[in-house]
This record gives C-alpha cells, sequence and structure tokens, in this order.
C-alpha cells in the first residue's frame, strides 16, 4: 500500500521536475528567426532591404536558408562562368561562410519571376527608359523571409570584361557587377560608402570585386 | 528511507506550487498594443498628427482605391500638394521598392468644398507601367522602380502621405499602423486593363 502510495508520489515528483525544468513550457514554442512577425522592436536596417510589420520594420534577408544557390541560364555565355562564380567566393571568403553557390544549368528554362529559383539571366532586350543599367536584381519575400531572387544582365546596352582582360576600357567589370547583384540578391541595398561594392554606379574600366569592411558588417548582421 | 522519500515529494509539492504562483502573478506582455497612456505621453503636436491620422479611412472598390478624411479641407487651409505614396509589397528590384506617386493639389481640392476623399484608379496604376508618369489635370501621377520588362506588383501599401506648402508634414506607414492598427494595403485586380 504505502510502496504503491510512493511510486505514485514519485512519478508525480518527475514530473514536476520535469514541469520545471522546460519552462512550464510544453507544445508550441517559437524558434528566433520566427518571432521577428510579433515584433518585440525594430530591428537596425544594417543596409539591408527592409518591411513593415505590425509599425515595426524587419530585415529582409534569407535567414537561415543558406547557402543560397544561384543558376547561371543558358543565356549567360559559357565564357563568363568563371566571372560569375568568382563573385559568389568573393562575397564568401570575406564572410568566411559558404553562402551563394552558383551552378550552370542549361536545362533551366523558367522566365524570372516567382518560381523560388534564382537565376543568372542575359537579358538581350531592355526597358527603354533604363538605357543606363548594367543589370538589375529583383528579390520577392514572404514576411521577411527571401524566397526568390533573379539576376538581369543588361546585355543590349553595355559590353561586358573580365577581370584578366588586357584592355579593361569601355567595359563594365563582369565579376565587380555581379559581386554587387548579387550583394542585392542577399537583401542588401545601395549605399554611399567609398569601400562598399553596393554603390549606385560602377563606372566601365573600374575594378571593384572587393567586398569592404562594411559591406561584411552589413551580411554579418543576417548571415 | 520512505520518510526521507515522503518529505523529498511533499517539499517538491511545495517548490512547484510556490514557482506555479511567481509565473502567474507575473504580468503578461503586450505586443504592440495602444492604450491611453501611448497618446497621453504625446506631445500636443503628436497628438494633433495622432487625432488627424484616427480620421482617415481607406476605401477598395473594384475601380480605385480611396483615402478618406474629414480634415481634407482643413489641410488645403494651411497646405498646397497632398501626396500619396504607395509602395509594393514583397517585392525590390536592384534593392528598392516599386513606388507610385500620386500627388494632389490642394488648389482643385478646395474648389469642391464637399470633397472628403482622394482617389486612385486601378487603371491609371496599371498604366504607370508604360508610361511612368500620367498628369491627369487636378493630380498628377509618377512611377518610380517600375519596369516595362518586369511584372508589376500586384500588392500594394499606401507608405505616406506628404502635405507640402506652407504646412508640410508626413504620415507614414508606421503611425498608420500605430494609430489605427492595420496598414493601408490593396491588391491591383489582375483583370484591370
Amino acid at each position: 500500500m504505502i510502496n504503491d502510495f510512493l511510486s505514485k508520489a514519485i512519478s508525480l515528483a518527475m514530473f514536476s521536475f520535469c514541469l520545471l525544468a522546460t519552462g512550464c513550457n510544453k507544445g508550441f514554442t517559437l524558434k528566433i528567426q520566427d518571432q521577428d512577425v510579433f515584433a518585440f522592436g525594430s530591428q537596425d536596417a544594417c543596409n539591408f532591404i527592409t518591411t513593415t510589420i505590425l509599425a515595426n520594420s524587419l530585415r529582409i534577408s534569407w535567414k537561415t536558408s543558406t547557402p543560397v544557390t544561384f543558376i547561371i541560364t543558358s543565356s549567360v555565355p559559357i565564357e563568363y562562368d568563371a566571372e560569375i562564380k568568382a563573385a559568389a567566393t568573393k562575397w564568401n571568403t570575406t564572410l568566411r561562410k559558404n553562402l551563394i553557390l552558383v551552378v550552370r544549368d542549361d536545362g533551366f528554362r523558367n522566365s524570372p519571376g516567382t518560381d523560388r529559383a534564382n537565376a543568372i539571366y542575359w537579358s538581350s532586350d531592355w526597358d527603354i527608359d533604363q538605357p543606363s543599367q548594367q543589370a538589375r536584381t529583383a528579390v520577392r519575400w514572404d514576411i521577411s523571409r527571401l524566397i526568390d531572387a533573379d539576376v538581369r544582365i543588361n546585355a543590349k546596352n553595355f559590353t561586358f570584361g573580365k577581370t584578366d582582360d588586357a584592355s579593361p576600357q569601355g567595359k563594365v567589370n563582369l565579376e565587380s557587377l555581379l559581386v554587387h547583384e548579387l550583394g542585392h540578391a542577399m537583401g542588401l541595398m545601395h549605399i554611399a560608402e567609398s569601400d562598399s561594392v553596393m554603390q549606385t554606379h560602377l563606372a566601365s574600366g573600374v575594378l571593384r570585386n572587393q567586398p569592404g569592411a562594411v559591406d561584411a558588417r552589413s551580411m554579418n548582421c543576417e548571415y | 528511507m520512505k520518510k526521507l522519500l515522503i518529505l523529498f515529494v511533499v517539499l517538491d509539492f511545495i517548490f512547484v506550487g510556490l514557482i506555479l504562483k511567481v509565473i502567474s502573478s507575473t504580468p503578461s506582455r503586450t505586443i504592440s498594443s495602444v492604450d491611453d497612456s501611448t497618446y497621453n505621453q504625446l506631445t500636443d503636436g503628436q497628438k494633433t498628427k495622432w487625432d488627424l491620422v484616427k480620421t482617415l479611412k481607406f476605401e477598395i472598390s473594384s475601380e480605385a482605391v480611396s483615402l478618406i478624411t474629414d480634415n481634407l479641407q482643413m489641410i488645403c487651409d494651411t497646405s498646397a500638394l497632398i501626396e500619396l505614396q504607395f509602395s509594393a509589397q514583397n517585392v525590390a528590384f536592384a534593392g528598392a521598392a516599386p513606388m507610385v506617386s500620386h500627388t494632389f493639389s490642394c488648389d482643385s481640392i478646395r474648389k469642391d468644398q464637399a470633397a472628403n476623399s482622394l482617389h486612385t484608379t486601378f487603371s491609371d496604376f496599371k498604366n504607370i507601367q508604360q508610361t511612368k508618369k500620367i498628369d491627369l489635370g487636378t493630380s498628377r501621377l509618377a512611377g518610380f522602380n517600375i519596369y516595362t520588362d518586369e511584372k508589376l506588383p500586384l500588392r500594394w501599401r499606401l507608405t505616406a502621405v506628404r502635405i507640402s506648402g506652407p504646412s508640410t508634414f508626413t504620415i507614414n506607414e508606421f503611425e498608420i499602423e500605430k494609430v489605427l492598427m492595420t496598414a493601408f494595403e490593396f491588391n491591383l485586380p489582375t483583370f484591370v486593363k
């Protein structure tokens, strides 16, 4: 009788300890990356695109969904693959993280849009009002998590050069351009800092393929 | 041994009871709630702005969105232009959201003393993708970061009301959400040509 009572009492005691150990928090719990929709406070933008939820500003990024894979589509001349991959490597080595992957897929046929596939296109058609735009990255997100990024390169109005080009004059350095566009694809905005690859303008013949300290600080806010 | 175990169980129950009492007496956390104390802490100027924002209504019909306020004439008594800034949601090109600005002249608003609303039609919204600018006589639309070779975003939000002239101020989306507890959002109908 006493033994039966004791065994029940011990079970109850163990349950009580478990309850204490887990903080009475059984069932629904939130992870850090999910909590932002509850807006405990506005975040520092860190040069990221932001969105407004419940009167608070939140950074847009891939959160924990890294590395992010980008497909080089068949529209891109294969001779430029190395430049595009080098741009991704520049970000990865700067941040010491495997953040961006670039692969060629000549079988990829989707047009730019919300297909949840990130792709790089070589565009021979371009908005006639934007002839000075060298490339354009479109990003799409859900709440504050990026779900899609597409990079278009303006092959209608520009010619592109490689980093080891002997005569770079008059050509846009493709690696530098892609470092910038991949920055957008990861969520960054333009910034007017002289050591940043996210400056608005990249003059022809200029090599700016190394993310600066300001860029690393921005990226480290999210990744 | 058994006495020790019984003592341990009793002490455990007392300990758990005390913890549960502490947890239950802790005030619950409120998230983004607006109460009277928020309003009371505002300056007189902020209270005036708060009261103005409180009068704003946002209506969506099959053809247009309308910002309605009974204070429209009062705003135009001391201002020259009212600009509504709409930003696309969940999409950015080159790091910035597409934006449509619709600017109304207070001169024309004052001519109709019964006017209490500002309308933006969906057809103008769609046409801006091709034309980038539209002059409607009493108001003007301009599109920014909108491209003919990208799909026009369908989800939009009123992100700012800029009032300029002798009296200049801006009501932003944060203030609208804080005061009205809702965002002024809408979807462009896909059937509008």
